[in-house]
């Protein structure tokens, strides 16, 4: 077992290193001069060409890269091309921002989802079900920026009861009630769409497994249905559904970007946004690659779990390995 | 089973409606106001350096804080002002030599800045240092590089006393004051703060001298600023005042229906009647814009005045401005902006005339048309809504026969490649543009500043024009000057090198709470005289 966790995390070492390759070689595609965008349109043709010198522009990519690397494995994001800033500074607490709004969104897709679709599961072909699963099915044909919309003007201008931007009141803000109030209508905008596919796949599983032989078995031996549902049901329908919600991990935080632009919550979509607009190559690159850690982290965590939880999976390591 | 589920439910109800009622009250339910003023503005703000900022959206900030010898009085309206008039800020005051070259200003004492220490002579040659001495120690590249134009005939910089200084000129430049005047000039920095922190600390650390200082700055969320209490002037009446970026339109007049914000900048052209409705003020003006096509001149069919002036004549900028805009622009009618002395908006070259066109495109043996290519981006600082605007151009052409394709970019690709030029293929790009200094002609129309590496995208070059702007740029006084501007802009509208469309008015949607802020004639506004009705 312990073989197979180390193996599966240094497997992730090679996937991150082909991740800084590709984010190096893509920024390499934006348009424009970084040079020229710092010193303006107007700039005289010498005055980029030294900056770009002293940028270290003028080297060849491998060298670029290797000195980007060397940084990177120092810990050092580097500086920011037009804020002279170092990037951590500026990057950390937007990612942070990011990860506060998908975790949010998270959790309510997947505690909701699992709900939704566990009652419906049992109710099967009851109102509720119907209901559930309409709702799920129009939940997953909205467009994000639309759903915010339609959430801000019903919560927020008709019914007073939420703010529609910022992570904070700025005419006093408050703690961390304060950061709660104004997640609620990001997250929920945010989680949607996941939440009517998690719901929508619980169901369908909870169904499958519900046909299974041992639960019929167990019930023939007169075992409580809510302790079958429980223990049993959900415990033997779970490995799809943490590779579902593992996935909309990914989804959430691309649905994050379009929250945090109609929110105006501080994240690092703007961030990165802003940086893409300034041509700031490094902020760029840290950005991204930030986010491509996260990605490969929540994809091992998703792994590990499913094979804690599975005995199933674990005899079959426990046999390969033998 | 059952009754565990229902349970289930109630609980998770309940929690949620308890959460909410919890909640801090939204800011609309009986909130009392500070103080304060809370702007929401279309995007994020560049650097916080007066001398490297890039965008308007920055030098709105910077112009809270930092204060330039010569200013422009931005306490009237566009109505009360059409041409913003210059005042003596940080120096009293000021003349010019016979000759039009040296620059005498007499300081004003007793000013300090944010940190405490004195503005001075000394600290106005170090500014000047920064931005034109590639010898000097603090002397900052990118900083030189965005304000070149103010030093187009820079000489030397002198001290004469504690509160006096020279600037010497190689040549009169009779719209030397005006440019002073302008954001990304000499806006005088606390040299203090340079020596300490570096070039690069500026934006992090702006030190000026203005009615508001610096407090913080949380990218994407806001940047504040407080009163300056120990200001030389009449001190602001505001405690603090927050830019927000939000580069949403929609969500920008959603947070300030929920009061969330103040004031919002760039409000949709669709939602600006809803929300007179509504209750808030709609302020608007004459800042310097224009939003123009250029020709280029390297295309075949553009080389021929004669297909220029027609499609100047073939443009219908009222139905531009009031239906597709919604009266949020006024039709242009000249390359010249508003807001500069030489703008007259009564003189009306090409009219809507369609007839004329085809006339001309006869004349032209082009009456079976042609097609052409119009570049534009389809989003930017300035740019109103450019797919749209170039759409309607395109249908107004193709009724008096030219078939026009669009070639659309995002900004960025399209603003780095606009002082590239054009290819031969192509038949006209657009631009937003503009300045409250007639110079402004010289920067689109001079050869001096042509493509590639200058703002003359079209790369129209006539020595009688360049002439004449050159005239206009060295005369001695201010009436010759004036005149010199006249005659440069009938020659190059009569050239029809450009095809100007519309003027921006820059509407501000303003809750009603808010007292004494004022749209002037410039790109950029005061916040000192604001106040907060409570």
């Amino acid at each position: 077992m312990t073989r197979f966790f180390i193996n599966r995390i240094l497997s992730t070492i090679p996937v991150l290193l082909g991740v800084t390759i590709f984010v190096f070689l893509l920024i390499q595609l934006i348009p424009g001069d970084p040079a020229k965008s710092i010193l303006g349109g107007d700039a005289t043709a010498e005055a980029v060409e030294s900056l770009r010198e002293e940028m270290g522009l003028n080297e060849s990519m491998i060298v670029q890269y290797t000195s980007w690397m060397g940084q990177l494995l120092q810990g050092d994001l580097g500086y920011s091309h037009t804020l002279h800033t170092p990037i951590t500074e500026e990057l950390l607490p937007r990612f942070l921002n990011s990860m506060i709004l998908t975790v949010a969104s998270l959790l309510i897709c997947v505690v909701l989802g699992v709900v939704l679709g566990l009652i419906s599961a049992l109710r099967k072909g009851s109102i509720l079900d119907k209901a559930s699963m309409g709702v799920a099915l129009i939940g997953a044909s909205m467009p994000v920026f639309w759903i915010a919309l339609m959430l801000m003007w019903l919560f927020s201008l008709e019914m007073g009861l939420f703010p529609v931007s910022g992570m904070y009141n700025m005419r006093s803000p408050g703690g961390w009630m304060d950061l709660l109030h104004h997640l609620i209508l990001p997250a929920f905008a945010t989680a949607t769409v996941s939440l009517a596919v998690i719901a929508r796949l619980t169901r369908s599983t909870i169904i499958d497994t519900l046909q299974k032989d041992y639960v019929k078995y167990f019930q023939s031996f007169g075992l409580s249905k809510s302790k079958i549902n429980i223990v049993h049901v959900l415990r033997n329908s779970l490995p799809p559904i943490i590779n579902i919600s593992g996935m909309q991990v990914g989804y959430l935080m691309g649905g994050a970007l379009f929250s945090e632009v109609v929110f105006n919550w501080p994240g690092i979509g703007q961030a990165l946004y802003v940086a893409v607009t300034s041509n700031d190559y490094p902020t760029i690159q840290a950005g991204i690659l930030l986010i491509a850690i996260t990605f490969v982290i929540v994809n091992l965590i998703v792994d590990l779990l499913n094979v804690w939880l599975s005995p199933k999976l674990q005899d079959s390591i426990k046999s390969n390995a033998g | 089973m059952k009754n565990t589920l229902h349970y289930f439910i109630l609980l998770l109800l309940v929690t949620t409606l308890a959460a909410c009622t919890n909640m801090p009250s939204a800011a609309t339910n009986g909130k009392t106001y500070g103080n304060e003023l809370i702007i929401g503005m279309e995007s994020e703000a560049d650097v916080l350096d007066p001398h490297r900022a890039g965008g308007w959206v920055t030098m709105r900030i910077n112009y809270q804080m930092f204060e330039p010898l010569i200013g422009e009085d931005l306490s009237k309206s566009s109505e009360e002002a059409a041409v913003p008039e210059l005042i003596p800020v940080l120096a009293e005051s000021w003349e010019v030599s016979e000759d039009g070259k040296v620059y005498t200003f007499h300081l004003r004492e007793g000013v300090k800045f944010h940190d405490g220490t004195p503005f001075n002579a000394e600290a106005v040659d170090f500014n000047i240092k920064r931005l034109t001495n590639e010898n000097f120690e603090y002397f900052d590249k990118i900083g030189s590089s965005r304000t070149f134009r103010t030093w187009k005939f820079f000489d030397k910089s002198e001290v004469v006393d504690e509160y006096t200084l020279n600037i010497h000129l190689n040549s009169p430049f009779s719209e030397f004051p005006r440019m002073l005047a302008q954001i990304n000039s000499l806006q005088i920095v606390s040299p203090e703060s340079i020596i300490t922190g570096g070039n690069d600390s500026v934006g992090e650390n702006p030190v000026g001298t203005g009615p508001f200082k610096f407090s913080d700055r949380n990218r994407g969320e806001n940047i504040t600023l407080v009163k300056n209490e120990d200001y030389w002037g009449e001190k602001a009446k505001l405690d603090t005042v927050i830019f927000r970026p939000m580069s949403d339109p929609a969500s920008r007049v959603l947070a300030l229906q929920n009061d969330e914000v103040d004031i919002i900048a760039v409000p949709p052209p669709d939602a600006i009647e809803n929300l007179e409705e509504k209750g808030f003020d709609i302020l608007s003006g004459t800042p310097p814009h224009v939003w123009y096509l250029t020709f280029n001149f390297d295309n075949e069919y553009m080389q021929d005045q004669r297909v220029r002036q027609a499609i100047n004549y073939a443009i219908d900028r009222e139905g531009i401005a009031n239906q597709l805009l919604k009266g949020t622009v006024s039709p242009a009618y000249t390359i010249q902006s508003p807001g500069s002395v030489n703008f007259d908006s009564s003189r009306k070259w090409y009219e809507y005339d369609p007839e004329k066109a085809k006339e001309l495109l006869a004349k032209a043996d082009l009456e079976d048309g042609f097609n052409i290519i119009l570049q534009t981006s389809v989003d930017g600082s300035g740019q109103l809504m450019p797919v749209d605007i170039a759409e309607w151009i395109q249908r107004d052409l193709k009724k008096v026969g030219i078939d026009v394709t669009l070639d659309t970019q995002e900004w960025i690709t399209y603003f780095s490649g606009y002082s590239d030029g054009m290819d031969s293929s192509i038949g006209m790009n657009q631009m937003s543009a503009g300045r409250t200094s007639p110079f402004f002609l010289s920067m689109v129309a001079h050869s001096d500043f042509v493509a590639p590496g200058g703002f003359n995208s079209g790369k129209y070059a006539s020595a009688g024009t360049d002439e004449l702007l050159d005239r206009a740029s060295t005369a001695k006084s201010e009436a010759e000057a004036l005149e010199m501007w006249k005659k440069a802009e009938e020659k190059i509208m009569t050239d029809a090198a450009f095809a100007p469309i519309v003027h921006d008015t820059a509407p501000y949607v303003v809750n009603k709470r808010v007292k004494g802020f004022v749209v002037p004639s410039e790109e950029w506004y005061t916040l000192a005289p604001v106040w907060i009705d409570q």
